[in-house]
């Protein structure tokens, strides 16, 4: 049986003010630049004489319980990558980024320096922040959101709440205001950075634009997204399980069932132990 | 009893008899006629005072060795009468529940659970106002009916829904029963138990979440005044939340006078209220428990407690301890017949999800050769990694695999360190059987 920490391990940091975070799980792994994370990874896998790779993503703290995440045998053998989520410290949120398991093969064939997750699993291993400087986090909100869609509404809810939390937590209120650009999708993230970076100057009017951009979010999309205070926010987020949601379990149950025979088990397993947690499973 | 098609050992739960218990809900009949649509063989008990005495009422009515039993306040989805049962989970000392979403805050507990009892069980429980004087009761209390044997075990899946607010009244009851409730059981747990969490994310939901709900307002402000009362109030017992009749006069005496009547009506009930100074009430509680207590409270619109409630972010409350010791009962014979292989899918799904027992109890499974595949190679991976997760049984069990393998002396020092490492977590048995 093999654990998160018995892979080779490096730490990406990007261009983004601010050193990686160094403490929790994983802190005594290399870092280097996101864009060197292919070459890094095949340099590091030949040394250790490994075939996959632990990849953190960059502004994404490891708990040190992720350390000890066990690895089935399946997804060893998929050859593909598999994201490990991470919680937004600023939505509460798990997100579409954390750790990626990557064979070095998946690495030689990504066009983007880093390749895309074909899987997710529902293990949540610690934190994202993304939320340093203002430009930062409306950034990361704005880019998040542009990319998520829904297909219940249920789902569409919690899209809606992805732009609502966040007003308590540094710099939230630029990361929900990014969310709200990002699901307009009218604009590009320059865009969409223009048309708010005024507010640099004036804190005290990003409520009210928030209210503002909510509003049209509503309007435009029927995204039931709400305009919360910083208590609200808190109080809010102090409710989320520390679960990831029902739809990445099913998301990855669906996917195991596509690796074969050893995948299907797996699968049957994840489907038995989803059905304990979310009541709408069974 | 009907075993479901095709499918051996497993039954059809809509097969049991299935007993509708109401006591004083304006909308019972309605919910009655509900169940009838779906189980025209369907039995009611009705106005039987007492929660211990009503599911007793529900045994003598069934007739029966095993029956259900669906709450006035819960409405059965389709899927309900397809669900199936393993076998080897009808024991005479289990009840089965099937977990209810409460559609006023979105919490699925076991609030309005269906639920599968065996007569024997429900003649023996002594809980609520049963209970005797020197025991506070507030459920059924199934594991103290014979300690060791008897359980509740929560099912998968979900299928149905509880309104407690039917009524101003009653909702404002089902407030305050369940987070007095809540509030009782965390000032036991231990602050910093995970159990804690949970009970204070639960609190959190409760006084927060509802507004948007069918009198959301009155669950809520019943939600904040038991919280209050657990805490604050002096001489409060908490038994009281079992005596309908206490209720019934502190609702007439000291709740409703604070807010009076106005122009708010409950169309059910015909009462009316003050609908601006229940909202003054309950922002004044929100207000003092905010400051008073360590629970997340907040005041939230309709459309923000809506936005929050129906997100489907709740998972069911269900605890991994359980999963596990389910797994213990059957690899162990108590209560049931000994059954390893089907104890492995009790620790196996708690494994998965992050129990540190049962991934020690599956490694037990492989190092005793108590399943068709067992592995020692497997046991030691799922031993050590038991031990990275924190498990004092685990570092003690795989020191007793190393020391029992022949001529191995270089692991002398390992043994000992990992004997250390469960004395220093808790855990140092006398004898070599260990737990």
């Amino acid at each position: 049986m093999k654990l998160l920490r018995d892979f080779p391990v490096l730490r990406l940091v990007s261009d983004a003010g601010g050193s990686a975070v160094k403490t929790g799980g994983f802190a005594e792994a290399q870092q280097v630049h996101w864009r060197d994370a292919a070459k890094a990874a095949r340099v590091l896998a030949t040394a250790e004489g490994a075939s996959t790779v632990l990849l953190i993503e960059p502004h994404v703290a490891p708990t040190m319980e992720a350390e000890a995440v066990a690895v089935d045998q399946a997804l060893c053998d998929f050859g593909e990558v598999i994201r490990y989520p991470a919680r937004s410290v600023v939505t509460g949120l798990h997100l579409p980024h954390g750790l990626l398991l990557a064979p070095i093969k998946a690495l030689e064939d990504a066009v983007a320096a880093l390749p895309s997750a074909r899987l997710t699993t529902p293990h949540g291993i610690g934190t994202f922040t993304g939320n340093q400087i203002p430009e930062i986090a409306f950034e990361t909100g704005f880019l998040i959101a542009s990319r998520r869609t829904a297909s219940s509404p249920p789902a569409a809810r919690r899209l809606a709440l992805s732009a609502s939390l966040g007003t308590d937590a540094l710099n939230g209120p630029w990361w929900v205001l990014g969310s709200l650009a990002g699901l307009l999708r009218k604009d590009s993230l320059g865009e969409a950075w223009v048309r708010h970076e005024a507010l640099l100057s004036r804190p005290r009017d990003i409520q009210r634009h928030i209210s503002g951009e909510a509003r049209r979010v509503r309007l435009e999309t029927g995204l039931p997204v709400q305009e919360l205070s910083q208590d609200q926010s808190r109080v809010m987020k102090a409710m989320l399980p520390d679960w990831t949601a029902e739809d990445i379990w099913q998301d990855y149950i669906s996917g195991c069932r596509a690796l074969g025979t050893d995948g299907g088990a797996l699968a049957d397993r994840y489907e038995y132990a989803v059905r304990y947690i979310w009541p709408g499973a069974a | 009893m009907a075993r479901a098609p095709n499918k051996p050992g497993v039954v059809l739960l809509a097969e049991f008899p299935v007993i509708f218990i109401s006591y004083d809900e304006p909308w019972a009949d309605k919910g009655w006629q509900n169940l009838l649509a779906l189980r025209p063989d369907a039995k009611r008990v009705h106005g039987v005072k007492g929660l211990n005495a009503c599911h007793q009422a529900a045994a003598e009515e069934a007739g029966s060795e095993r029956f259900l039993t669906v709450d006035a306040d819960t409405v059965l989805t389709d899927a309900a009468l397809k669900i199936t049962v393993p076998e080897a989970l009808l024991q005479p000392d289990f009840r089965l529940d099937w977990q209810s979403r409460n559609i006023v805050n979105g919490i699925v507990s076991g609030n309005g659970s269906l639920k599968l009892w065996s007569r024997e069980l429900a003649m023996a429980m002594r809980s609520h106002e049963a209970a005797p004087d020197d025991r506070v009761s507030l459920d059924a209390d199934i594991g103290s009916i014979n300690p060791g044997r008897t359980r509740l075990i929560l099912m998968p899946g979900c299928y149905s829904q509880s309104d407690p607010a039917g009524t101003p009244y009653h909702g404002f009851r089902a407030g305050f029963r369940e987070t007095a409730f809540l509030s009782w059981l965390l000032r036991r747990s231990g602050s910093t138990s995970s159990a804690a969490a949970g009970l204070a994310q639960l609190l959190s939901i409760w006084c927060s979440l509802g507004r948007h709900g069918r009198n959301g307002l009155w669950v809520l402000y019943g939600a904040r005044m038991g919280l209050q009362a657990e805490y604050f109030w002096a001489g409060w017992d908490i038994r009281e939340i079992h005596d309908y009749g206490w209720f019934q006069t502190f609702w007439s005496d000291r709740v409703f006078p604070r807010v009076g009547t106005g122009g708010a009506r409950c169309a059910l009930s015909g009462m009316s209220w003050n609908a601006d100074r229940l909202e003054a009430e309950v922002q004044a509680l929100g207000r003092d428990l905010a400051e008073r207590t360590s629970i997340a409270i907040a005041d939230f619109e309709a459309e923000e407690s809506r936005l929050m409630a129906e997100a489907d972010l709740f998972p069911a409350m269900r605890t991994l301890e359980s999963l596990d010791s389910l797994g213990r009962a059957f690899q162990k014979g108590q209560g049931v017949a000994k059954d390893p292989e089907y104890a492995r899918q009790f620790f196996e799904t708690a494994a998965l999800l992050g129990y540190p027992s049962a991934v020690n109890n599956l490694a037990r499974l492989h190092e005793l050769d108590l399943i068709s595949d067992a592995d020692a190679g497997i046991a030691k991976a799922l031993f050590s990694r038991a031990i990275e997760m924190g498990s004092p049984h685990a570092p003690y069990h795989l020191a007793s695999m190393l020391r029992a393998e022949d001529g191995e002396t270089v692991e002398d020092e390992r043994i000992e360190a990992l004997l250390d490492l469960s004395a220093e977590r808790g855990f140092a048995p006398a004898s070599e059987e260990g737990a």
